[in-house]
């Protein structure tokens, strides 16, 4: 074919195509006919067998077979089973004075899922959005004084955080190596903290933590109520005073423009431009006046 | 003329009676006097309870690294011999040297941070901080989301419940640089960095000229504008040296990763009495410690890298 007229192929072929349609009675849906549903046959439409596969897919593949899951190992490639050796504050010698077995007989178990009304009525069922109920993933309704896995096999209280790494399994990795909670220490519930200097009492100095020797971390449910996990809000500390003869700065207003919000430089000028870009945290910003 | 010939040889020798008497006399005048001075000192010290004694002691003691031990132990003395005088307290002033093959780290996750300032009480409360003047080593931040510009910061947010929807906190103390610019800063060397990492303050050879505070970039030494007052009760009695020990007026003092618990294995009272478990504290140089796998496996950065003062102190996010 001559060169110049390469472009005119796709026309081409278009032409011939819809000569092809009409010579062999084809009609156009929608004037009056009833729509062709079954235009969409699969013999219309071509289907793409395969994927295509290039070199760098076939490379990814083979190397990503052997190949752990990132996410669930450390940089050094550590699994949890190879963290640090550490100890959590225990749960379950706190239950025999009044285990959950007193009133949860294991006589009958009623599984339907209901708004509870006599006992435990200060539950509030938040976790994962609230779509779980008591006997779905952690307790066992025949065995109350131990936890239970997916795999339904008991889990005592003292290792609860083994239920809680079924689902937050990236958590409870940074939890056993450290990144994340808390060593015990002189509070023993990190949410009854006091708020001011003048109620801390830290006499009992053997109480506070110490960052070498033995690890003793707090379970997940010191921190997260287990049925509603979310941190709550906390009420602040107060704020610092300021210095006498100077007044707190105002609420600050809206922060400084981004760099990529700044206007540029424009067609009226350099100078007008950039006036009013450095104007503009100097209103906000110092504020020395109390409003 | 007869005479001369029998006292020449009383005059060669020097002693006659009456140059023995005299000198004898004036001995025995002089090692009464010497020996009386220590004992009038030590009524005069008794009578106003050593404060001159302590006062002029502590002006002419010498740097911290270059005093003996006794000297050590004298200074130690004239300290709690003060604090009981001045506050009634018995305080124990510990001398604990920087522990072998430890450098501390500091790490706080900015993403867990809630803004809720119990660090800065509790250090308050652990250090020792005029209660008066209000010194808080921690300057909690508060951000927009997206924010990194410290001029938009807010360090006064009272809002009734932490934290506030669109904002971040961050908070700030000393981040114990590897290469300090309030060392180099110091006309008189009262501050330096210790092999453990932290860097601190001889409060008694600090002139108080607060070039250091200008050097600081995180705004992390504080003045003692007053003499620190705490109410008996309040103060904590198991003090370092370098640490919480009582202050002088008209000296500069800054965090020090509460040294007085931190080199006996314990952990800084900021993150004892963090609420959200925000802070991770340890020994860099350990690679089994938590702040090792934070810094090894978490976003961390450090505030003010590009100032070259490489501070031991990483914020990280989740």
């Amino acid at each position: 074919m001559r060169p110049h007229l390469q472009p005119l192929v796709p026309f081409a072929l278009i032409v011939l195509l819809g000569g092809a349609w009409g010579l062999l009675g084809g009609k156009v849906p929608g004037d009056g006919m009833v729509p062709r549903l079954q235009a969409a046959e699969p013999t219309s439409t071509p289907v793409r067998a395969t994927p295509p596969r290039n070199k760098d897919d076939i490379e990814l593949e083979q190397m990503m077979k052997g190949r752990k899951a990132i996410r669930a190992f450390t940089v050094r490639g550590q699994s949890i089973a190879e963290a640090p050796p550490f100890k959590v504050e225990t749960r379950q010698d706190k239950m025999q004075f009044y285990p959950c077995t007193n009133c949860h007989d294991n006589q009958f178990v009623d599984r339907r899922v209901r708004k509870l009304t006599e006992e435990h009525r200060e539950l509030v069922f938040e976790h994962g959005g609230g779509r779980f109920w008591c006997y779905d993933v952690c307790h066992n309704g025949r065995d109350m004084n131990r936890l239970i896995s997916y795999r339904r096999q008991p889990i005592s209280y003292d290792e609860s955080y083994k239920l809680c790494g079924q689902c937050h399994f990236e958590r409870q990795k940074d939890w056993v190596f450290g990144g994340h909670g808390k060593r015990l220490g002189a509070f023993a519930v990190p949410r009854n903290i006091p708020e001011k200097y003048e109620e801390l009492k830290v006499a009992d100095r053997q109480a506070i933590g110490t960052w070498q020797g033995e690890r003793v971390v707090h379970m997940c449910a010191s921190c997260h109520n287990p049925h509603s996990p979310a941190i709550k809000p906390y009420t602040p500390s107060p704020p610092p005073r300021v210095r006498l003869g100077l007044a707190p700065p105002a609420t600050r207003g809206a922060p400084a423009p981004k760099p990529w919000q700044k206007p540029g430089p424009s067609k009226g000028g350099a100078p007008a431009a950039i006036t009013p870009v450095s104007k503009a945290p100097a209103a906000g910003a110092p504020a020395g006046v109390k409003p | 003329m007869s005479m001369r010939p029998e006292t020449q040889p009383a005059e060669r020798s020097g002693w006659s009676r009456r140059s023995l008497l005299k000198r004898g006399g004036m001995l025995t005048f002089l090692a009464g006097l010497f020996g009386a001075v220590p004992a009038v000192a030590q009524k005069v010290a008794e009578a106003d309870d050593h404060a001159l004694s302590d006062a002029v002691g502590a002006l002419f003691q010498k740097h911290y690294q270059k005093m003996t031990p006794e000297e050590v132990q004298e200074a130690i003395a004239r300290i709690t011999r003060t604090a009981k005088r001045e506050q009634g307290v018995d305080i124990t002033v510990a001398t604990d040297p920087p522990l072998q093959g430890v450098i501390f780290g500091y790490a706080l996750n900015i993403s867990k941070c809630k803004g809720v300032r119990r660090c800065v009480e509790a250090c308050v409360a652990e250090n020792n901080q005029g209660r008066e003047s209000q010194i808080q080593y921690i300057r909690v931040l508060e951000l927009e989301k997206g924010d990194m510009n410290l001029n938009d910061a807010d360090h006064y947010f009272a809002p009734e419940l932490v934290p506030q929807p669109g904002k971040f906190y961050m908070p700030i103390q000393c981040l114990q640089c590897d290469n300090p610019p309030c060392v180099i800063a110091c006309p008189v060397q009262a501050t330096w960095k210790e092999p453990d990492g932290i860097v601190v303050v001889d409060y008694n050879w600090c002139i108080g000229c607060r070039y250091c505070m200008a050097a600081c970039p995180y705004w992390a030494r504080r003045f003692n504008f007053s003499q620190p007052k705490i109410p008996k009760e309040q103060v904590n009695t198991d003090t370092h040296y370098l640490g919480n020990r009582p202050r002088p007026r008209g000296v500069v003092e800054k965090c020090h990763f509460c040294i007085q618990r931190t080199r006996k294995g314990r952990l800084p009272a900021c993150l004892e009495a963090c609420p959200t478990g925000a802070r991770v504290f340890g020994n860099i140089l350990d690679p089994n410690s938590d702040i090792r796998y934070v810094l090894e496996n978490k976003t961390v950065f450090r505030l003010k890298e590009e100032l070259g003062t490489e501070p031991k102190f990483w914020y990280y996010t989740d």
